[in-house]
């Protein structure tokens, strides 16, 4: 696929050989092993217990592997340079109470940056810039244990990358975000990607999430179900069955439609497959004008 | 008998910097035995909203009328049998599970009402089985599920309590995709056999329009909208401000609609109703 040759000839950020994570008797992850080139947005899917959080945490040394090596921008994980290398992976949990220690939203973006022992006027440009980013302004003095769910989870955003990290891991980071601010999110994180060669890792559930990453990785029982491009994979029934994914709503009509007898082929997106219908209804009018005369 | 808000208002005191006004006179009106979604920006005040239903938080003016019960402003007494007969599902569901095992939580609510033993088993067994809860999973200590176990034990712990009104809210966050559209089947199951009134706060229109007989929209403390929902997504400038967008259902049916002449739409267009629709439209 393209993508991957694309990709892989830059550097790896990140290189999982041969991992495994026990929990007690429960193998979480079977013998993975995935490189993830500097720079690529993958996308990690797969049902509840499959191994997803358990990867992520890995890569970010909150646990540590039973076997195999992790290797983070050409260095080994667990040596003398785990802090630093921690440093440069930004995480977002799935529930944002996890992860504020401030008294403010304000403090709290600081907190992370004071501890990079950064100068307080970068500090300040920071806090300023991220919290317009996230639209945060207006919120920067409050206490974040009385914002709404998803205000909680934009202030944990901008805490994390304020930081500037060069891998973000975010773990279901926008399951209490509405559509419009989730697709905002979308738009930065694109901008960021780009603009920065951001790694980006996101662990969702979320189709519209999963086709903005450029590659999919599906587990499944802890161990390498699918990998390759979003819009191939998330077409395949027994992937979307295997991980607990429901068709969006535009494949389930292209679907529909077939078996009402009208092929337009398939598609995870709304506006293609009004374009295939508008050309399907424009060759229709036409040949009903033409049986006419 | 029904849901009303008479002039609701309610402001947070304690913690917050800016003393804002969480509910701005609220004037509301819901059916009981009804599917009721309330969507919203974040900080609309959908939250707070669903917490005066059960009297978790107190509203400074105006009252509450919810079934044949008066629920005052604070600080009058709240009315006997409130918490048993309106359920709360918190956002953050491990916040109401607190005993050692996923049982004993499910068993707390009827016997806190005054069950008896073998009622209270009965209820809980039931609820459990209606969530796909197992033996080995009420046997677990909360710590030990995944948060799609903890949000369905917290869901079996309220229905155990038998309430007449049940409120969620984000019920589906942090489950899998078809877990949540079986949850949403589940609560639609409750609603229309149970004859229980289903209230649902969420951010995610798509999986609630299938079965929303009731949609209410809030911005800033206010009811922006309360209607059914095809009228609503008519109404682009209201979703906008709440920071929705249009689902692909409904916007892949108006797109279709004049083009095709399409009917006007009474409920949920699913695709295979679209597509049947499409079909028969065609030369």
């Amino acid at each position: 696929m393209s993508f991957l040759h694309n990709s892989y000839d830059k550097p790896p950020a990140i290189q999982l050989s041969n991992i495994s994570y026990h929990r007690g008797n429960q193998s979480v992850l079977k013998q993975l092993s995935i490189k993830i080139p500097a720079g690529q947005w993958v996308a990690v899917a797969g049902r509840n217990g499959s191994g997803k959080s358990t990867l992520a945490r890995l890569i970010n040394g909150l646990l540590q592997a039973n076997d195999g090596d992790i290797v983070i921008h050409g260095r080994a994980l667990q040596s003398e340079h785990f802090h630093d290398i921690r440093s440069k992976i930004g995480y977002i949990f799935a529930s944002p109470d996890n992860q504020f220690i401030g008294l403010t939203v304000r403090d709290d973006i600081a907190f992370g940056l004071e501890n990079l022992c950064l100068p307080r006027e970068l500090i300040e440009q920071r806090i300023e810039a991220y919290a317009e980013l996230l639209n945060l302004t207006s919120l920067l003095d409050r206490h974040p244990a009385t914002l709404s769910g998803g205000q909680k989870q934009r202030a944990a955003l901008a805490a994390v990358l304020a930081m500037q990290p060069s891998i973000l891991i975010l773990d279901e980071a926008t399951s209490m975000l509405d559509s419009s601010f989730r697709d905002h999110l979308l738009t930065c994180l694109t901008k960021l990607h780009a603009e920065q060669q951001l790694t980006i890792i996101t662990i969702s559930h979320d189709i519209k999430e999963l086709t903005a990453a450029e590659r999919l990785i599906m587990l499944h029982d802890g161990a390498l179900l699918a990998d390759g491009e979003p819009e191939v994979l998330l077409k395949q029934q027994m992937l979307l069955e295997a991980c607990r994914l429901e068709a969006p709503y535009a494949l389930q009509l292209c679907r529909e439609l077939k078996l009402q007898g009208i092929d337009i082929g398939e598609s995870l997106c709304e506006q293609e497959v009004l374009k295939r219908l508008w050309a399907l209804l424009s060759s229709k009018s036409l040949i009903a004008t033409r049986s006419k005369r | 008998m029904g849901i009303t808000f008479e002039q609701v208002s309610y402001r947070y005191k304690e913690q917050a910097l800016v003393k804002q006004l969480a509910l701005d006179h609220i004037e509301l009106s819901m059916k009981t035995n009804q599917f009721i979604t309330i969507v919203g920006a974040p900080g609309s005040g959908k939250s707070t909203l669903l917490q005066h239903l059960n009297g978790l938080l107190r509203a400074d003016h105006g009252s509450i009328h919810l079934l044949d019960m008066v629920v005052p402003s604070s600080p009058a007494k709240l009315p006997r049998g409130l918490n048993q007969r309106v359920g709360l599902v918190f956002q953050y569901p491990e916040q109401q599970l607190f005993q050692q095992t996923i049982w004993e939580d499910l068993l707390y609510g009827p016997l806190n009402f005054e069950a008896s033993r073998a009622e209270a088993e009965l209820a809980a067994s039931s609820a459990a089985q209606f969530m796909g809860l197992d033996e080995i999973i009420l046997a677990k200590s909360p710590h030990e599920l995944s948060s799609g176990q903890i949000r369905k034990a917290a869901i079996a712990a309220v229905l155990a309590a038998k309430p007449e009104i049940i409120v969620l809210d984000e019920p589906t966050a942090s489950l899998e995709a078809s877990s949540r559209v079986e949850l949403m089947e589940l609560l639609h199951r409750q609603c229309r056999d149970q004859l229980r009134t289903i209230i649902v706060v969420t951010h995610s229109l798509e999986e609630v329009l299938p079965y929303t007989d009731q949609i209410i929209v809030m911005h800033e403390g206010k009811i922006v909208f309360s209607g059914e929902p095809p009228v609503l997504m008519r109404c682009t400038d209201t979703l906008e401000a709440a920071g929705l967008q249009v689902p692909a259902a409904y916007q892949l049916y108006f797109a279709l609609q004049e083009p095709l002449g399409l009917v006007e739409l009474e409920h949920y267009p699913s695709a295979t109703v679209l597509a049947a629709a499409i079909k028969a439209a065609l030369p």
